[in-house]
C-alpha cells in the first residue's frame, strides 16, 4: 500500500474544479465552479492561497497569459493538474468509493 | 477603457500578495471590478473591490503566518480564520453605519456609562462616609448638594468628552474604516 496524500477537503475541491474546467482554470473561473457545485461561498483569498500551496507541493503548475485590456493589461494565470494531482485524486475517490460502500442505504433511510 | 484599480488596493497587494501571483490578482480584482462598475455604479465598485483585496491580503497574511509557526497547512484553517476577519471586519462596518444614521448613538452610550459610574461612585461613596466624617468641618458626609453637584460636573465632563469623538464618527467612510482598522 502507498503512501497516501496529504490534502485537505478544500485542496481536493480545488483540484477537482481545475479538472472540471481544463483550460479555462484561473483563480475566478475556479472560484465561481466551486461555488455553483457546492452552493457554498467561498472567500477568494481561500482559493488564491491554496492554489499557490498546491502549486508549491507539486500538484499543480501555471502559466501566465497574454495581458488584456480589460483587467488593465493585467494577465491572467492559468492552472492545470500534474501528474501527482491525478493520483492523488484517484486514490481519494477510491478510498471514498470504498468507505461510502454499504452504507448509502442507512444514510438515506 | 477599465476601470483603473484604487491606488490603495494595488498598495495592500503590494504588501500582502506573494510577486509571482500580484499581477494575476490584482487582474482578477480589476476584471470583477470593470464588470461590477458597468451592473452596479462605481461606488459599489470601488467598495467591492475595496473589501475583496482586504479578504485576500488577510488570507494570505494567515498562510504566511501559519507557515513560520510550522503549523499544518490546512485550507479550512486558513478559510475558518479568515471568516473570522470577514465577521470583525462586518462589525467595524455595521458600528460606523450605525454611527452615520444615528449622530447620538455615540453620546446615547456615554451617557449610559456615565450614569451607570455615578451609581457606583454615588453608592462607593456612601459606605466610604464613615472613614472621612471625622475630617469635614461645615459639611455632612452625606450632604445631597455636594452628591448631586459632583455627579452633574462628572457627567457633564463625561459628555463633553464623548462629544468630539462622536461628532468625528459620524464623518468615517466606513471603506476607509475598514481599510485602517
Amino acid at each position: 500500500m502507498g503512501e497516501p496524500f496529504n490534502i485537505g477537503e478544500f485542496e481536493h475541491v480545488v483540484l477537482l474544479a481545475v479538472l472540471r474546467l481544463g483550460d479555462d482554470a484561473y483563480a475566478v473561473s475556479i472560484l465561481d465552479e466551486i461555488e455553483r457545485c457546492t452552493r457554498r461561498s467561498i472567500s477568494r483569498g481561500s482559493v488564491y492561497v491554496t492554489l499557490d500551496r498546491l502549486e508549491t507541493k507539486g500538484f499543480l503548475k501555471s502559466r501566465l497569459a497574454d495581458p488584456t485590456p480589460e483587467r488593465g493589461g493585467r494577465a491572467k494565470r492559468y492552472y492545470e493538474l500534474r501528474p501527482l494531482a491525478v493520483r492523488a485524486l484517484k486514490d481519494s475517490r477510491r478510498a471514498l468509493v470504498a468507505m461510502w460502500h454499504g452504507i448509502e442505504a442507512v444514510l438515506e433511510g | 477603457m477599465s476601470t483603473p484599480l484604487p491606488a490603495g488596493v494595488g498598495w495592500l497587494l503590494g504588501r500582502t500578495v506573494p510577486s509571482d501571483l500580484r499581477e494575476s490578482v490584482a487582474g482578477d480584482l480589476a476584471e470583477g471590478l470593470e464588470t461590477r462598475a458597468r451592473r452596479d455604479g462605481a461606488r459599489r465598485a470601488r467598495a467591492w473591490v475595496w473589501w475583496q483585496a482586504i479578504r485576500v491580503s488577510a488570507s494570505f497574511a494567515t498562510e504566511k503566518t501559519t507557515r513560520v509557526r510550522g503549523l499544518p497547512p490546512i485550507g479550512e484553517e486558513a478559510a475558518r480564520r479568515t471568516r473570522l476577519v470577514d465577521a470583525l471586519a462586518q462589525d467595524v462596518a455595521f458600528g460606523v453605519r450605525l454611527l452615520r444614521r444615528q449622530p447620538a448613538f455615540a453620546l446615547r452610550e456615554a451617557g449610559a456609562m456615565t450614569l451607570g459610574g455615578i451609581g457606583v461612585g454615588v453608592v462607593a461613596a456612601l459606605g466610604l462616609t464613615r472613614g472621612v466624617a471625622t475630617l469635614l468641618f461645615g459639611v455632612s458626609a452625606t450632604d445631597p448638594v455636594v452628591y448631586a453637584g459632583g455627579s452633574l460636573l462628572l457627567a457633564a465632563v463625561a459628555l463633553l468628552a464623548a462629544a468630539g469623538p462622536s461628532s468625528r464618527a459620524t464623518r468615517v467612510d466606513p471603506i476607509a474604516a475598514l481599510r485602517d482598522g
